[in-house]
Parts: structure tokens; C-alpha cells; sequence
């Protein structure tokens, strides 16, 4: 059985964008969120027009009823729009014939065959206001040269389209990789091991349909682009820098478990000072543990050149981070040693 | 309102309602007077739950756990306050408040990456509580000419806890059972301050809610030991307290 990985949301060269992944120190915005460069600024891709009109391409399908290909898609969609501490919203505006990788003003979704991408079951890319960070237009294609499925319990040996389009929806609204989840290397490729986000970057084995559920890391990470008003009140958050012999050590994965509600939240250590910030944490008390990137490739988390460091053993921060409703439990600084 | 919290606010109004119900046994020379007490509790270490920092399997996988993590409150020491009134020669009801200040112990380990065990004192807990209690003199057993008094006790009442830095609190109820001996070092009921007493208690404390990571309700041994003094219009007759 092959494994395969999604592939990381893209630009569009025409529009010259590069699109980052990005988290900047502060609590206020956590997470790995893709961004572009204005100027010397870096800004987060959020959508300015809600609700988010999507169309639906249905031609090409692999197998699959169109009605219940809709549906799949809408509910993904539903499945984010429902987060109650995020304002993001989605509206399907009907079918098209336009292809998704095509810039035509539409924001579509659709099935392309593309043998090319032998591990790349489906894919977001963008249309960027390089000024302001707006995104305003984004595709998902799905690749068809996989077996898929719209079946309500999923199909042994066939992906299911929900999972899938609710990880892409992901970053159709903004939102970069998560690392909760541990691999295993075999031939072809990473296998899940587990994962406890929709948006770690290797998807479940085909027939399973675990992905469909947003995990507490999901919807923190949305609630940071699309916060409700009293998101920022209601929860906290927990910040610091991960050192190796006093400097900052870059990339490091960052979990917080808070063992009353088993939420699991990551981030990363997104500078050279090593600083993190994990935010959308409800208030309580969490154990806080750093991990090397080392369960899928970096470059699904990372540019090439990002410089991140592995080099260095699990560890946890020696007291409990007790965040409070509206505040952050920190700055505290954990000290990693080489493995 | 969370289930629990009505037995204890319904034991609360009775003692609020209490005054009335002493001022329809004039004359009754075993009601009448007034309790104060303080006592100093040792809880002992307690188990507050733990759980493991599970990833969904993917199909066909064994149940992930990234690691385990567990706690417990160490040995508090904390003090008690008890305002009473006697109803009868045997039986004082009260309203209580305490305070105490315990160390939360954490323990991590079977990290999926090897890590080897750690454990460290995560943080400290302060702890209020606010309730009303019962307590029951078996004069059957009173010894040393009645001035070792044995009683039993039941307590119940909101507890707050507030971590470090005061970043969170939690809420819970306590409920308590126990046993005690009171032994009077003065006793002269026809003065306003009619006793002085030594008291120790060896109490069962039980807690729904407040802190915890799953275990839910938790139960553990204190003792402790303290002072009460009686006091109230002169009684000829004498007044049992503790």
C-alpha cells in the first residue's frame, strides 16, 4: 500500500507572492499560518470578503457520483465554518467547468490527473494581494490518478474526499502544517503512525476516514486567523524560547498537553532566538515538550534553506504552564541539549 | 450549577436560617452558646489523576501515546476556622472557612521518543474553602471526669483552588467525615467564656471537582489539631463544648 503526502499550499509565479510559513513571536499570532512578504513585513494570508465563494468543478471524477462529491466538499467546508471560536465562513456558489489550477477569478475545486505528483493527493494554491496579504482566489485540485471515495464510511483501498478536503480547506483559509503527528519511514514513502491535527501534512491510509475530524490544534490554528471576538478573552496562551547553550534553537516543535481535556496544541520555534508562542489554549494547566522536526519532510513545515535544528533530544519544560483566561503563562525558556 | 453543589449550599442555608431556630428553645441551658475554633490540618499527599498525550491512530496502528503525565498534591499543611453554635449538649453546628497552600507534583513518562522519565514540582495550589459542618459529642464516652471528649463530624463545602501567580481558579465542593477528641483545659460555665479546649481531629476529605486531570473525585486522610473556646451567657449548669 503506498503512502502518500499532501502537497504544501503553492503560489502562482504570475503574481509573483511568495508564500511563507509563518509565526512571529508574538501570542497574538501563533501558529503556522502561510504569509507573503510586504515589504520588510511579513503578513499572514487571510481572506478580507467572507464568506469564502467556492465553485465546484465536477468533471473528471474518479469513480464518484457528483451529489455526493458536493456534499463531501460542503461538508468539509461546514465542518471549519462550525468552529464556534473562529469567524470564518464558506458559501458554495455552484459548478463550473473552469479547471482549479487556472486563475480565472474563481476559487474552485476540482479533480485534475496528474501522474507527475505520485505522492500528492491533493493541493492548494493561491492568488495573493501582495500588498495587503488578502488572499483572493485560491484552488484545490485532487489528484485523479488516485482511487477515491465519497462512501459515508469510507472504502478500503480508496481516499476519502472529505479528509482530504478538509485538510486543503485548511489552507484554503490560511492555515500552514501542523507536527502533531509521529511517522514511520518505509518504501515509498512516510507512513501515519498517528496524528492528532487535520493539517499534519501526511494524510491516513486510504479507507480510513479519521481525518474528517478537526482536532483541538485545527481550530486553534483557525481561530487564530479568524478570531471571534471573545477568542482572544476566553483562551490564553503559552510563550518562550527553546535554547541549546543559551542561543535560540530554530524550528523546534513545541507541544502543550493539557492532561483535564487531553488537547493537544503545537507550534514551533519560528526565530533565531528560538521564541515560541502557542496560543488558543483553553485556561488550565499544560505540560509543555519540545521535539525535534523529525516526522515528515521539512520542507512540508519549512523553506529549503530554513536552517532548522534537529540536532537536539526531547525535553520537557520543568514546571507546569498554568495559562490563564485572556493572558500567557510564560515567557519561559527551556533548555535543550544535543542528542 | 453543577450537580453537588445544591447539598452544600442547602446544609449552608440551615446554618444561615440557625439563629431562629436556637431563639425557640429559650431557657435551654444545653443551647445557647457560642463556638470558635482553629485548627491546623495536615492533608496528606493526594492523587490528582493523570493521563496520557494520546495521536489518533491511523488504521490498523496501536493506540498512540506521546507520553503520560500524572499528578498529585503534595502534603498541605492549611488551617481551619469554625464559627459554631450549640444546639444541644452534644451537637454544634458551624460555618467553617480554611486555607492552605500545597505543591503540585508532576510526573512524565513512556515518552514515545525515548525521553527518560521526569518528574518536577509543577506548580502550587492555594486553596480556600467555605462551608458548614456538624459536630456530634458521644457523651456515652467521655472520660477523665468529662474532660476528654470524644465527637464525630461531618463537613461539606465550595472549594477554590487558584494556581500559582493566581493565573487560574477552579471550583469544587469538599465533603468531610471524621472523628476527633476534645479535651477541656478550662471549664466554668457560669462565666461568659466558659471553656477553653484542645482539639484533635483525624478527618476523611473527600473532593468533587477543582483541580484534577480525569480522576475526577479524590479522597485522602487529614489530621490536625487545634484550639476552641465556648462562650455565651453563663450556664449554671454547664455546657458541653469543644
Amino acid at each position: 500500500m503506498r503512502r502518500l503526502r499532501r502537497h504544501a499550499a503553492w503560489t502562482r509565479a504570475a503574481v509573483a507572492a511568495l508564500v511563507l510559513l509563518i509565526s512571529a513571536g508574538h501570542p497574538a499570532e501563533a501558529y503556522l499560518k502561510l504569509g507573503t512578504n510586504v515589504g520588510s513585513q511579513r503578513i499572514g494570508l487571510r481572506w478580507s470578503r467572507l464568506p469564502i465563494r467556492y465553485f465546484v468543478n465536477e468533471q473528471g471524477l474518479p469513480g464518484i457520483g457528483a451529489a455526493e462529491y458536493r456534499a463531501a466538499l460542503d461538508r468539509a467546508f461546514t465542518t471549519w465554518q462550525d468552529i464556534g471560536s473562529a469567524n470564518v465562513t464558506f458559501q458554495a456558489a455552484g459548478t463550473t467547468g473552469a479547471s482549479p489550477t487556472e486563475s480565472d477569478g474563481m476559487t474552485t475545486l476540482g479533480f485534475v490527473a496528474r501522474p507527475d505528483f505520485d505522492r500528492v493527493l491533493g493541493s492548494t494554491s493561491f492568488i495573493v494581494d501582495t500588498v495587503t496579504g488578502e488572499i483572493v482566489e485560491a484552488g484545490i485540485f485532487f489528484n485523479s490518478v488516485f482511487p477515491w471515495s465519497v462512501a459515508a464510511g469510507g472504502e478500503s483501498g480508496k481516499y476519502d474526499v472529505e479528509s482530504i478536503a478538509l485538510h486543503e480547506v485548511g489552507h484554503l483559509a490560511g492555515l500552514g502544517h501542523s507536527a502533531l503527528g509521529e511517522t514511520e519511514l518505509r518504501a515509498g514513502g512516510r507512513r501515519v503512525l498517528a496524528a492528532e491535527a487535520v493539517m499534519f501534512p501526511i494524510a491516513y491510509s486510504a479507507g480510513s476516514t479519521i481525518g474528517r475530524q478537526l482536532r483541538a490544534d485545527d481550530v486553534a490554528g483557525m481561530s487564530d486567523i479568524y478570531p471571534e471576538p471573545a477568542f482572544r478573552t476566553d483562551t490564553g496562551s503559552i510563550s518562550g524560547r527553546v535554547t541549546r547553550n543559551g542561543q535560540g534553537v530554530y524550528g523546534a516543535h513545541v507541544v502543550a498537553f493539557n492532561p483535564a481535556t487531553n488537547a493537544l496544541v503545537g507550534n514551533f520555534a519560528l526565530n533565531g532566538q528560538g521564541e515560541f508562542a502557542i496560543a488558543g489554549l483553553a485556561p488550565g494547566s499544560y505540560v509543555v515538550r519540545v521535539e525535534p522536526l523529525d516526522d515528515a519532510d521539512l520542507t512540508a513545515f519549512f523553506g529549503e534553506d530554513a536552517g532548522v535544528d534537529v540536532n537536539f533530544g526531547v525535553t520537557y519544560l520543568d514546571r507546569l504552564a498554568v495559562v490563564p483566561r485572556g493572558g500567557n503563562a510564560g515567557p519561559y525558556e527551556i533548555k535543550v541539549t544535543p542528542r | 450549577m453543577r450537580p453537588g453543589w445544591g447539598r452544600g449550599a442547602a446544609f449552608l442555608a440551615v446554618l444561615a436560617a440557625w439563629p431562629c431556630g436556637a431563639a425557640a428553645q429559650p431557657g435551654n441551658g444545653a443551647g445557647g452558646r457560642f463556638e470558635v475554633a482553629g485548627t491546623a490540618m495536615w492533608v496528606t499527599s493526594t492523587p490528582l489523576g493523570g493521563s496520557a498525550a494520546s495521536l489518533t491512530p491511523n488504521v490498523g496502528q496501536p493506540p498512540y501515546a506521546l507520553f503520560s503525565a500524572a499528578a498529585d498534591l503534595a502534603m498541605s499543611v492549611g488551617v481551619d476556622v469554625r464559627f459554631g453554635y450549640r444546639v444541644s449538649r452534644a451537637l454544634a453546628l458551624s460555618l467553617t472557612g480554611g486555607a492552605s497552600r500545597a505543591p503540585v507534583r508532576v510526573r512524565i513518562s513512556g515518552d514515545a521518543e525515548g525521553a527518560p522519565d521526569a518528574s518536577f514540582t509543577g506548580d502550587t495550589l492555594q486553596q480556600w474553602t467555605v462551608g458548614g459542618r456538624a459536630d456530634y459529642e458521644i457523651r456515652r464516652w467521655r472520660f477523665a471526669s468529662g474532660r476528654g471528649r470524644p465527637f464525630v463530624l461531618a463537613a461539606a463545602g465550595l472549594l477554590w483552588q487558584s494556581h500559582e501567580g493566581r493565573a487560574s481558579t477552579e471550583t469544587g465542593q469538599v465533603y468531610e467525615g471524621g472523628t476527633g477528641l476534645a479535651w477541656t483545659l478550662r471549664d466554668r460555665p457560669a462565666s461568659w467564656l466558659s471553656r477553653w479546649s484542645l482539639v484533635a481531629e483525624l478527618r476523611v476529605t473527600h473532593v468533587r471537582g477543582g483541580f484534577s486531570w480525569g480522576s475526577g473525585a479524590r479522597t485522602a486522610p487529614a489530621f490536625g489539631g487545634g484550639v476552641s473556646t465556648t462562650w455565651g451567657p453563663a450556664d449554671k449548669r454547664g455546657i458541653i463544648g469543644h
